[in-house]
């Protein structure tokens, strides 16, 4: 890659209550396929919403299947926990494994296990979009944006696609899981959002920058989940927004 | 905050520095990327020399689920590894067993790092590390499950509570073993699940051959042998009724669950010859793909994987008939077997018929985010021992399905350069290239 060439940030889409954009019934009608709604937990309505925010601000169409990339971070089981209830609704007080396959498991929907998969998100875009190029999906700490980021620059930068989908969404509302000791600490919150990268010298008609691409080595996710809540493996890359925003509007 | 024009000076200094790292490893050596380290735990084996002769006498792990009461299951049998072989082991590396309370997969994790350890040193003092395993979802606690239920009423009762029922969530083995080791490096999880310690290699591999980390412990860990796992698996239809699993077989009815762990020690090539490890093999590509299809079912078509294919052999300079060996995703579900087998032929052409290739989930099972690098180990030890592991339970291949699996028994088979096959949940393809070490 010449050094002349630059990995461009052209599209954006977001939801957090810090930019007062929330996960509302509309965006959920615009943004998320009828058939994917009933699947999709709420935390992956805010990847799908925010995806669909920031894929209509490009013409992804442009390139090849093969030449579009998606990074994602999902955070743990996204599946809610009431759709276990009705296997245990037949029990007074002792659970006994010998018969309770035959007669609470099988009122489990199959459903229920394809929605606690931590890669439903990215495997719905990238039915959705047609992206048929290089991926991954990260599940970490706050931090774990970062490493999607760069992924994505990366693979733009080893000519390994032409455009790279990078992506977070949290939601620790109603949260059922250990972080549960960060929450306790913290304000809880939820957000998504999703970056297109594309290079510089894309012939694709219409690209332009509309945030200056750095990664701050030194942000400090402490501050913002401070500020604004903790939003889990979403937190990084809000918060790396949260700085390119901020400079661009000062 | 930073002005705009220290903004841009960064954007610039992080694609010089990228930049930097592809320059110095355009030459010699210094792009090479080594396997000095490998460690497995599988229902047929713990330890890779285990692992070896299990797979060489195409020994079956596939038995009746022993560790909790299936009985009413189903499908009840799975690639167990069985307590009593468990606990012995993590007592004789000092494991604390009460940590399979937490989390199972934690112990298998812990286990595999410590054999590891066994023929390696991690020396996290002078090198950048990085530690990237691939993990499946949660073990869900029936009995918390259950407690919850009866005992707290409602819903709305139960919002903002923590039942508990997920003890450890998915990336609490890499967090636990990073805080125990303390690399210097990166410590990521991935989750593309079946693909998952597949991609978490490639991705290591990739980090190592761009300059960006010296050495890697990736792998990956799962176990969903648990009722609620069990069950999810059940209610989606994905396993075999038979309780047997039989890659390309033309009775296949689907996977059979297994359980375990795999981890590797990558490093540069420099570094390894520097320190005097014992190569085992080296990685030469790796590309990932996705099929933008469906979420359950294979593509048909079988594009995404062939790609995936065809860009593994172009990244490493390889034609088709470079090919001797693959190591096959080969989960015996109808539709895997049927695609895989198509992705290879429109990749490979008419040299597909001459290759050996491997399902050993036949034998283990299916292991989940840690079936890709139980997969890359068969791989490497194929390699060293010019050996092709048998696919078992092959009694009738079927018609769709017209490769040499090696049906049922080890083949002596010269393997130069071999690829390792791994398919995830959405249709996320993995593929490795690995090559027998040469010091040339």
């Amino acid at each position: 890659m010449n050094i002349d060439e630059k990995i461009i940030i052209t599209g954006v889409g977001i939801i957090h209550h810090s930019l007062g954009l929330q996960l509302t019934s509309d965006l959920e009608k615009k943004y998320i396929a009828k058939k994917d709604f009933k699947l999709s937990p709420r935390v992956t309505k805010l990847g799908l919403v925010a995806m669909g925010m920031a894929a209509e601000m490009i013409n992804i169409n442009f390139y090849p299947p093969e030449d579009r990339s998606i990074f994602i971070c999902s955070p743990s089981t996204t599946s809610e926990l009431e759709e276990l209830f009705p296997s245990f609704s037949y029990l007074n007080d002792k659970l006994d494994l010998k018969d309770y396959y035959t007669r609470g498991g099988v009122k489990i929907n199959p459903l229920w296990f394809i929605r606690s998969l931590s890669n439903l998100a990215i495997a719905l875009i990238s039915i959705n979009y047609n992206i048929e190029g290089v991926s991954c999906n990260w599940s970490d700490n706050a931090i774990c944006g970062k490493h999607a980021l760069e992924e994505g620059i990366k693979s733009l930068i080893r000519n390994e696609s032409k455009v790279a989908i990078v992506g977070a969404f949290d939601s620790i509302i109603s949260l059922y899981q250990q972080k549960e000791k960060i929450c306790l600490e913290n304000k809880n919150s939820e957000g998504a959002v999703f970056l297109i990268l594309e290079k510089s010298n894309s012939k694709r008609p219409g690209l332009k920058a509309i945030y200056d691409l750095f990664i701050d080595n030194n942000l400090n996710t402490n501050n913002f989940i401070n500020e604004y809540g903790n939003c889990g493996v979403a937190t990084w890359l809000l918060a790396q927004f949260h700085n390119w925003n901020t400079i661009k509007n000062i | 905050m930073k002005n705009n024009s220290e903004n841009k000076k960064i954007n610039q200094d992080h694609q010089f520095n990228v930049n930097n790292a592809n320059n110095a490893n355009n030459s010699n050596n210094a792009n090479r990327v080594v396997v000095t380290g490998m460690s497995i735990v599988s229902p047929i084996a713990i330890g890779v020399d285990e692992y070896f002769n299990a797979l060489k006498n195409a020994t079956s792990g596939i038995t009746t689920v022993s560790n909790f009461d299936a009985s009413s299951f189903p499908i009840s049998v799975a690639g167990e590894i069985k307590n009593k072989k468990l606990i012995q082991k993590l007592n004789e590396k000092n494991i604390d067993v009460s940590l399979m309370n937490i989390d199972r997969k934690l112990v298998f994790l812990l286990l595999a790092f410590e054999e590891l350890l066994t023929n390696n040193q991690i020396n996290n003092e002078s090198k950048i590390i990085d530690m990237i395993i691939g993990t499946g979802i949660e073990e869900f606690f029936i009995e918390d499950a259950k407690k919850i239920v009866t005992k707290e009423k409602t819903i709305e009762e139960l919002k903002g509570r923590s039942p508990y029922i997920i003890r450890a969530i998915e990336d609490y083995p890499t967090f636990y073993l990073n805080q125990k080791i303390k690399l210097k490096g990166v410590a990521l999880t991935n989750v593309s699940n079946c693909a998952a310690s597949a991609q978490a290699i490639g991705i290591a591999y990739q980090r190592i051959k761009h300059g960006l980390c010296e050495q890697a412990i990736v792998g990956g860990v799962d176990s969903m042998l648990n009722p609620f796992g069990l069950l999810g698996f059940t209610r989606l239809g994905a396993l075999s009724e038979r309780g047997r699993c039989s890659p390309f077989d033309s009775k296949r009815d689907g996977t059979v669950l297994g359980e375990g762990a795999g981890l590797l020690l990558i490093e540069s090539y420099e570094s390894a010859i520097k320190r005097g490890a014992k190569i085992h093999s080296e990685i030469i590509a790796y590309t990932s793909s996705c099929d933008a299809y469906n979420l359950t079912h294979p593509d048909p078509s079988a594009q995404a994987v062939s790609w995936a294919i065809e860009q593994t052999l172009k990244k490493a300079n390889l034609y088709p008939q470079d090919i001797d060996y693959i190591n096959a995703h080969g989960t015996a579900t109808p539709l895997n077997d049927i695609t895989e087998t198509l992705a290879i032929k429109k990749a490979l052409g008419d040299h597909a018929y001459k290759i050996k290739i491997s399902a050993i989930k036949s034998m283990i099972g299916h292991l989940i985010a840690a079936a890709g690098v139980a997969g890359v180990i068969a791989t490497i030890l194929s390699i060293k021992n010019n050996m092709a592991f048998p696919t078992i339970n092959i009694k009738n291949v079927d018609a769709d399905c017209d490769l040499d699996y090696v049906a049922n028994g080890t083949q002596e088979h010269k393997i130069n350069i071999a690829l390792c096959n791994s398919f995830g949940f959405g249709g996320f393809n993995s593929i490795l290239a690995l090559k027998k070490f040469n010091m040339d």
